[in-house]
């Protein structure tokens, strides 16, 4: 049963990561089109900024999701490294709890917030709000079910992580 | 205080020790907050959403993508060359010119482990290869990664700006000054420390070698002319200045210098995007944080009891950049700032810091952390590069630390280092 949630939860990082990216390489481009409209072809681009933007969000909470999964956010381990092994795998479960329960309050606020916005559109592409604001609980899930797998881990969860560059 | 402003601040420091991620911490926090207010709750997803989509943070995606599309391009690696070209024959030479390629890598890169690691991965073997120890190495190249957020463009001064809502373009000029000055002082070291272990001179590099270099490197070396040029000309704004970094970086790395490969570009993409997604979900969430803060009040509360222990502005000052420095040791930069940018925007007011002068000190401040155990990322990078244990490079750390701190102290108390450069030409 685990591995096959863990097969899944490894599916749906990899697609989340690749969507992300491509999502990212939207933001980069229409951006980059907006500055050569303006110097080369003496235009302003009135979507650039908008269409970045929106491919910002959804970069964001999809690459926060995947990291869940690696237990890759930053953190402060000072405490816990100095525990016991039972004692610190206990804290790590609670841990993955508190994210779990993060995860679902997204879907939970989040839905409700898609569905006020669902008749608003954005004010120069005309895009439904919805489009945008779909993130939050969509990432959400996926946040809650990285975590979830990682709760039912066989193994020990300290050995996770990696240091994340900024 | 208010007993939300009680849970907020006893939550906080309870689920930053038992090392739940920061960016869920203040999440669950703004959503206990946001329930003990009784306000409707779907002003999470709200402030999740704007912060989100804030065009100016955009910068950081780009900025990231942007250094390490150099790393891998052979950007940094010329910058060396052209470095060494000039200091290697003199006392500390090599050490002088990781400490250079480190300034001139930073005003390419925005970020400190990036610095550390452009620069790291080509001069330590180097620098053991001509006589210096491989601790002070990995520590030199530590050291210069700060250099990497003091000189603009700087990823921590993107997020000060936009959390202070100040010029993002004022504030990247307030670290050139304190920035050339860390590296003087790392000069300074570099010399010292060649004197006293009587490490070799390199042979003085010729005409014809320096000409070489500057002619391979050009390219390279006009990078920060392409970011920071567009900037302060007022054609990109910095966000722009990223993603043009970004393309200029790329055209240069496939079809100049053909150093960088078609098939490691979506690797980069994607690792670039892991990090940008480590900084801005925190960012994401602290908006909701930030809006309990502010509704309760508990920045301003903070500010005063702070103001009840002395009014003096001056020891003020020393307790404020002592904190930052202490929590910059054991705490991740951006969450740092985002926590307290309430308390320290107040504190500011009260004893009239110019906020640019205020924005550069914290993030100068944040900056020491990044060389410090046990956090400090670039630490953890020139110690995975020069495969040291974290301890051997922190014990050759010190003569920089001094320096560093140095740093500090002039960005607190002599405004004209920060502010000298907005002023004139802000």
């Amino acid at each position: 049963m685990y591995h096959y949630l863990d097969k899944v939860g490894r599916g749906l990082a990899f697609g989340s990561q690749v969507a992300g990216a491509v999502v990212a390489l939207i933001m980069i481009v229409s951006l980059l089109l907006g500055v050569f409209y303006r110097y080369v072809l003496d235009d302003s681009l009135v979507w650039s900024n908008e269409i970045a933007s929106l491919g910002f969000t959804w970069t964001i909470f999809l690459f926060a999701s995947a990291l869940v999964r690696d237990h890759a956010h930053v953190r402060v381990t000072l405490l816990i490294d100095a525990l016991p092994s039972l004692v610190t795998e206990l804290i790590e479960r609670s841990v993955v709890l508190v994210i779990f329960g993060f995860g679902l309050l997204m879907v939970w606020t989040g839905w409700d917030f898609a569905a006020f916005t669902a008749g608003q559109v954005s004010p120069a592409v005309r895009y439904p709000a919805w489009v945008e604001n779909a993130a939050i609980p969509v990432c959400g899930a996926l946040i809650s079910y990285h975590a979830l797998v990682l709760l039912l881990r066989p193994t020990p969860l300290r050995s996770l992580g990696e240091h994340a560059h900024e | 205080m208010s007993d939300i402003g009680t849970v907020m601040m006893v939550g906080l420091a309870l689920m930053l020790m038992l090392g739940v991620p920061i960016a869920f911490t203040i999440g669950i926090l703004a959503a206990v907050g946001i329930w003990m207010a009784d306000v409707n709750p779907m002003i999470l997803p709200q402030q999740l959403i704007a912060g989100s989509n804030v065009t100016s943070l955009l910068a950081i995606p780009g900025f990231i993508l942007a250094g390490e599309i150099m790393s891998a391009g052979g950007l940094s690696r010329r910058l060396v060359r052209v470095a060494e070209t000039f200091f290697g024959h003199l006392t500390g030479g090599l050490s002088m010119s990781t400490v250079a390629a480190g300034t001139f890598f930073g005003a390419i890169s925005g970020s400190a482990p990036a610095t550390t690691a452009a620069v790291g991965s080509i001069m330590i073997d180097e620098l053991e290869n001509r006589g210096y120890k491989r601790g002070y190495a990995a520590a030199l190249a530590t050291a210069v990664g700060p250099l990497g957020q003091m000189i603009p463009p700087s990823i921590p001064m993107v997020i000060w700006g936009v959390l202070a809502e100040e010029s993002i373009a004022k504030l990247f000029l307030a670290g050139i000054v304190p920035g050339l000055i860390a590296a003087a002082g790392f000069c300074v070291v570099s010399v010292i420390y060649a004197r006293y272990y009587g490490v070799a001179r390199e042979n003085r590099a010729t005409g014809r070698q320096i000409l070489f270099a500057l002619k391979d490197g050009i390219w390279a070396l006009l990078a920060p002319v392409v970011i920071l040029g567009g900037i302060y000309s007022g054609m990109f704004t910095p966000t722009e200045a990223a993603m043009v970094g970004t393309l200029y970086s790329a055209i240069v790395g496939l079809f100049l210098y053909r150093d960088l490969k078609w098939q490691l570009i979506p690797e980069i993409l994607v690792r670039s995007m892991r990090t940008t997604g480590v900084i801005m979900f925190i960012i994401a969430v602290a908006y909701g944080f930030a809006w309990v803060m502010a509704s309760e009040q508990i920045p301003a509360h903070l500010t005063e009891a702070l103001m009840r222990v002395t009014d003096n502005p001056f020891i003020l000052l020393l307790i404020v950049n002592v904190m930052l420095l202490l929590l910059g040791a054991v705490m991740d930069n951006v969450s740092a700032m985002v926590i307290l940018s309430g308390v320290l925007i107040g504190l500011g007011q009260q004893i009239n810091l110019d906020p640019i002068q205020l924005g550069a000190m914290v993030v100068i401040n944040f900056a020491v952390g990044m060389v410090t155990p046990p956090v400090g990322y670039s630490i953890f990078v020139a110690s995975s590069i020069s495969g040291l244990r974290v301890e051997t490079v922190a014990r050759h750390i010190w003569p920089f630390m001094v320096v560093l701190i140095l740093v500090v102290a002039l960005v607190a108390y002599v405004p004209a280092i920060t502010l000298w450069l907005p002023e004139h030409f802000g």
